[in-house]
């Protein structure tokens, strides 16, 4: 179930809260516990219940690792419970990579390829193993104690806003608010607020424009389609002309953004509502002066888990020679590449952000510093676009195909009404991705996410947010329903 | 001060939680009353729970639909948005229809062809396209050979398409390249090469368009309207030229234009808020047949798509054919006046195009190339069969020419549950063999053909959703029960074509009237005493003329049957 979806607007969501808030505050995680475990049971029914056992398994280990006194056993659980966690992504995520690519190599030799079942990877994989590596080792550390009720751990890994795309929540900032936490009116409005927020960005920006961008690249997972479909998307890059290459780009990465963004924003509103302050996750990425202060503000949790829990434990930058630091990124960005999905072009999309960075510390910051922010901010945001055709084009040479077409400077005119609603929701994207660039921007951000609101300003919030709600559900199934004039059969 | 600020947000975190469950108010209550969507769709069904669907997942995906597609003020919700995208951006999400400028609607594929992107969109080069085009044009040239082989006329008609009677009004694109090619100018041109012949209207309708008193097109319609009446006007003078089989003349009055609030036929299918302009201009016209009933009229086989429709809505279709079968796509026929409803692969397409005095391959220029779904090379085959099936199938036709014949082989066909086809050819084999025919062991007296074609309809009506919707509405707007509606209406029905002379019959043979009568009286007066309210009548009528109960009764039953008589309806109904 994804939250842009009419089960979850129209029934999971107004049944979930109002058992929620009409059941005694002590039963609450229970019955968040429950609805989590039905949320993702409707999604992966067939993986919900190794998902669970894998849960109670790694409680379980950690308790046992605390109670250990000897280091070597401890660091021994410490082991085995982050095996099973990155176990079972490294098995649903990458098997089917990996026999691939054993099985080209096995050709390449002459020799047979081994038969092999393909995988369905489980929807949210990614988010609660590394969730669950975090309390594991926040809990080794002795940054935090362990979680006395398996329900609560449950919950943590479970808890249904932030379990298919994150944010990547760290233990410690959420044991706390598992065992007590308060949900004040101004919590459940601002957080529903915020929710619609979220879902405005998902289905009014995010949607339109990749509607678009499929109508040219087709659906994001190559390995489902025919090779007459790949053919077809072949030769419609092919013949794209520079203008229409460069605005498919834009609108990707608006897509991207609004599209993640826009679902942190719904987790951050539906914890809101229930009294969890869940951490940000975006920080109006677009307007970085260069790629490192980029992976500050984009998919903040991952970065943070990345630098946490891989970066320092490999040295980070304490090591004899910068070359090992350089190499230490480097790595850690191709891990990152390879974490958003299974396939070369992510792991290309990550090595290339890792070797930006790498400039970034060597030489480049100090030049985009005398160019100035307004061109830096262009030319980073221009590299992060060119970069995003490796992300969302899956084939490496459809990718670099694309990236040709783009600096083909084979130009074609245009029409601005064939496709309006497309390129004026690609000037909204880029306004809203943009205003924070200046103070006013920034100092509205901060009222609309951030500050106490007075009566007046909830009562105006509360229509917005009301008619934009209202208008998100009309546009999610405007756009299903498109009957016909007539039955051709 | 502090309670009232609290009081506040807890009034909107009321209307949140009402705002919220309002849509499964409205889907439980419906107090609110909807406009229906239009345009065609299919319906999800409501999935059936299992352990099995679910755990494969098929459950949520179907309920999901089911869901979408079954919640409070889905309607006016989607209406809503569409209006927003119509308005601000000039698009619908209805398949087919692209909207231009100045409140004009075009078909997607004539606006493609036109612009010249259709064709690359379907084969690799355009010469890829010229062999196609040639290919069916050399089977058309084979098909209309084959049909002059038994009498045949072949021809085909190219409806206009409304880009480039309006290009004006088309949305802003890239101008047409000048080596795209024409597909209309390309079969107009290989079809007078190979000698078919063919109308193509859209010059014609390019010329006309600014001096004649009606649109061509209507601003919100994809497919012609009034306009059509012209242009079969010239398909049935043209057949006529062909086969002068004395197709009765269509004389067109001056044309009237008037206003009305009902939305254009594609409009309806946008499923907006608002309608696009306030009104709708339509045409109309006083159209007379004049016939000449010495000859018989044609019976005519159309294939082709979805601008063949306007024909039935515009001209009265049973003054002007004997008989018509329309092969929507080559997919669905339509057979006869009442559009009797087959798959096309499922009937005896042999017989159908023996049948036929004209074959009219039949569609808008720019589906012409795709228009044929396999008819053509279809056709060429089924005409090469051996000359004893085609004499078998010419005897079938000329059994189901027979009016009387054909009822009886219908009758027939029921009674030894097979299938019309089946019985006709066992026929058609007992006429060549000279063997006794099966007509004959068939009576079809009044009460047996009425009986029979009540029954059919009726079959044909459940089946069929459209019909099975019209008919709740009627029982909904006549508060009458379902079934009693669909019996009136199929009773009316009936009448119509006893009126029309297409359901004959033969009258029973009459033995002892004496005794008819004497068993006629009988039923009457059974069925009066079981009705109270009839009773109740003739109590009245008796008090009122100061006669006893059973005179007056007796008396209204004489008058009755003598009525009857006089009609000759009694006899009939024997």
């Amino acid at each position: 179930m994804v939250f842009s979806s009419n089960v979850f607007l129209l029934y999971f969501m107004p049944v979930f809260f109002l058992v929620y808030f009409l059941m005694p505050k002590r039963t609450r995680n229970y019955v968040l516990l429950f609805a989590s475990v039905l949320f993702y049971a409707y999604g992966a029914p067939e993986f919900v219940i190794q998902l669970v056992l894998s849960t109670i398994a790694n409680f379980f280990i950690v308790r046992w690792m605390c109670k250990t006194e000897k280091p070597v056993r401890k660091k021994l659980l410490c082991a085995l419970s982050i095996i099973i966690s990155l176990g079972l992504l490294l098995y649903y995520k990458y098997g089917n990579f990996t026999m691939e690519n054993l099985n080209a190599l096995l050709g390449l030799a002459g020799k047979p390829g081994l038969t092999w079942t393909r995988i369905l990877l489980p929807i949210g994989i990614s988010f609660f193993s590394f969730q669950s590596v975090t309390y594991t080792l926040d809990v080794y550390r002795g940054i935090n104690k362990p979680l006395e009720k398996l329900s609560d751990f449950i919950l943590y890994i479970m808890m249904f806003p932030q379990l298919i795309a994150g944010p990547i929540i760290r233990y410690n900032e959420v044991a706390d608010q598992i065992r007590e936490r308060q949900s004040t009116i101004d919590d459940r409005l601002q957080g529903f607020y915020r929710f619609v927020i979220g879902l405005c960005k998902k289905i009014l920006i995010a949607d339109v424009i990749g509607a678009e961008v499929d109508a040219v690249l087709g659906p994001s997972n190559y390995a489902l389609l025919s090779v007459e479909q790949l053919n077809d998307i072949a030769s419609r890059i092919a013949t794209l002309d520079t203008g229409t290459a460069w605005i498919v780009a834009l609108a990707y990465t608006f897509q991207i953004y609004f599209d993640f963004a826009g679902y942190s924003d719904m987790a951050i509103g539906l914890g809101r509502i229930m009294g969890f302050r869940f951490p940000e996750n975006f920080d109006n990425p677009y307007n970085s002066a260069s790629i490192t202060e980029f992976w500050r503000r984009w998919h903040i949790t991952l970065g943070n888990f990345i630098k946490n829990y891989l970066y320092i434990p490999l040295g980070g930058n304490r090591v004899k020679h910068k070359s090992r630091m350089y190499l230490n990124l480097w790595l850690c960005f191709l891990i990152s590449g390879l974490w958003h999905g299974a396939s070369w072009n992510f792991i290309v999309w990550g090595a290339l952000h890792g070797l930006f960075i790498c400039a970034d510390k060597l030489f480049l910051t100090k030049l985009m510093q005398k160019l100035g922010r307004i061109p830096s901010v262009i030319l980073t945001f221009l590299t992060v676009c060119i970069i995003w055709v490796f992300f969302r084009v899956e084939r490496l040479d459809f990718a670099w195909m694309f990236i040709q077409r783009m600096f083909a400077f084979d130009f074609a005119p245009i029409y601005f009404s064939a496709n309006s609603q497309l390129y004026v929701t690609m000037i909204v994207a880029a306004f809203f991705s943009f205003f924070t660039l200046s103070k006013f921007g920034l100092k509205m951000q901060e009222k609309v996410y951030f500050s106490e609101f007075s009566n007046k300003k909830h009562i105006v919030a509360w229509c917005l947010a009301a008619f934009a709600f209202v208008f998100c559900i009309a546009a999610l199934n405007a756009t299903d329903f498109s009957p016909f004039i007539y039955f051709r059969f | 001060m502090k309670n009232r600020k609290q009081t506040t947000k807890y009034v909107l975190y009321g209307l949140l939680a009402i705002l919220l469950f309002l849509p499964m108010i409205q889907r439980k209550t419906g107090f609110v009353e909807t406009r229906a969507l239009k345009g065609v769709f299919e319906p999800t069904p409501k999935p059936e729970l299992t352990f099995g669907n679910c755990k494969s997942g098929s459950y949520q995906t179907q309920i999901e639909k089911y869901l979408s597609e079954n919640f409070g003020f889905r309607e006016p919700l989607i209406r809503f948005y569409n209006q927003y995208a119509y308005s601000f951006f000039n698009t619908t999400h209805c398949h087919f229809i692209t909207p231009g400028k100045n409140g004009y609607l075009f078909y997607d594929q004539a606006v493609n062809d036109y612009f010249g992107t259709e064709v690359p969109k379907h084969f690799d080069t355009d010469d890829d396209f010229r062999d196609k085009a040639d290919k069916e044009v050399e089977l058309m040239k084979q098909l209309q050979a084959e049909l002059h082989k038994y009498g045949i006329e072949f021809m085909a008609f190219m409806a206009p398409d409304k880009p480039w009677v309006y290009p004006e009004h088309l949305p802003k694109h890239a101008p047409r390249l000048p080596e795209a090619v024409n597909t209309v100018e390309y079969y107009d041109q290989k079809m007078t090469e190979a000698g078919i012949p063919h109308i193509e209207m859209t010059k014609w309708y390019q010329q006309m368009r600014d001096t004649a008193s009606f649109d061509i097109f209507t601003k919100t319609d994809t497919h012609w309207r009034y306009a059509a009446v012209y242009g079969y006007d010239s398909l049935f003078r043209y057949m006529n030229s062909l086969n002068d089989f004395g197709i009765p003349k269509i004389h067109i009055g001056a044309v009237q234009s008037y206003t009305t609030d009902l939305l254009e036929g594609d409009e309806e299918t946008l499923n907006l808020m608002f309608p696009i302009k306030g009104t709708s201009t339509k045409y109309k016209a006083d159209i007379t047949i004049e016939s000449d009933s010495t000859t018989r009229k044609p019976r005519v086989l159309f294939v082709g798509d979805s601008f063949i429709w306007s024909l039935e809505t515009f001209l009265p279709m049973r003054e002007i054919l004997e008989d018509v079968e329309i092969w929507f796509y080559n997919s669905t026929a339509y057979i006869g006046f009442n559009k009797e409803t087959f798959k096309v692969k499922e009937i005896n397409r042999l017989a159908s195009l023996l049948n036929a005095d004209f074959v009219v391959y039949y569609a808008a220029g720019h589906q012409w190339w795709q228009t044929s779904f396999g008819f053509l090379e279809d056709a060429v085959e089924q005409l090469s069969a051996s000359d004893s099936i085609i004499r078998l199938t010419q005897q079938m036709n000329a059994i189901r020419n027979d009016k009387k014949w054909n009822i009886a082989m219908q009758i027939c066909a029921s009674d030894k549950g097979l299938n019309i086809d089946e019985i006709l050819e066992q026929e058609a084999l007992n006429v060549i063999c000279g063997k006794p025919l099966l007509k004959d062991e068939t009576p079809i007296y009044k009460d047996i053909v009425v009986k029979f074609e009540t029954e059919k309809i009726e079959r044909n009506w459940r089946q069929s959703k459209e019909v099975m919707d019209i008919m709740q509405q009627k029982s909904t707007e006549k508060d009458m029960p379902l079934d009693s509606v669909l019996k009136s209406e199929i009773q009316w029905l009936v009448l119509q074509e006893i009126e029309r002379g297409e359901l004959v019959f033969d009258q029973a043979p009459i033995t002892d009237t004496a005794a008819f009568i004497k068993a006629k009286r009988k039923e009457i007066e059974k069925a009066w005493r079981n009705t109270p309210e009839i009773m109740d009548m003739i109590q009245e009528k008796a008090l009122q003329n100061g006669l006893p109960f059973d005179t007056m009764l007796k008396r209204d039953i004489d008058w009755i049957i003598n009525q009857q008589t006089e009609t000759g309806e009694l006899f009939l109904t024997n």
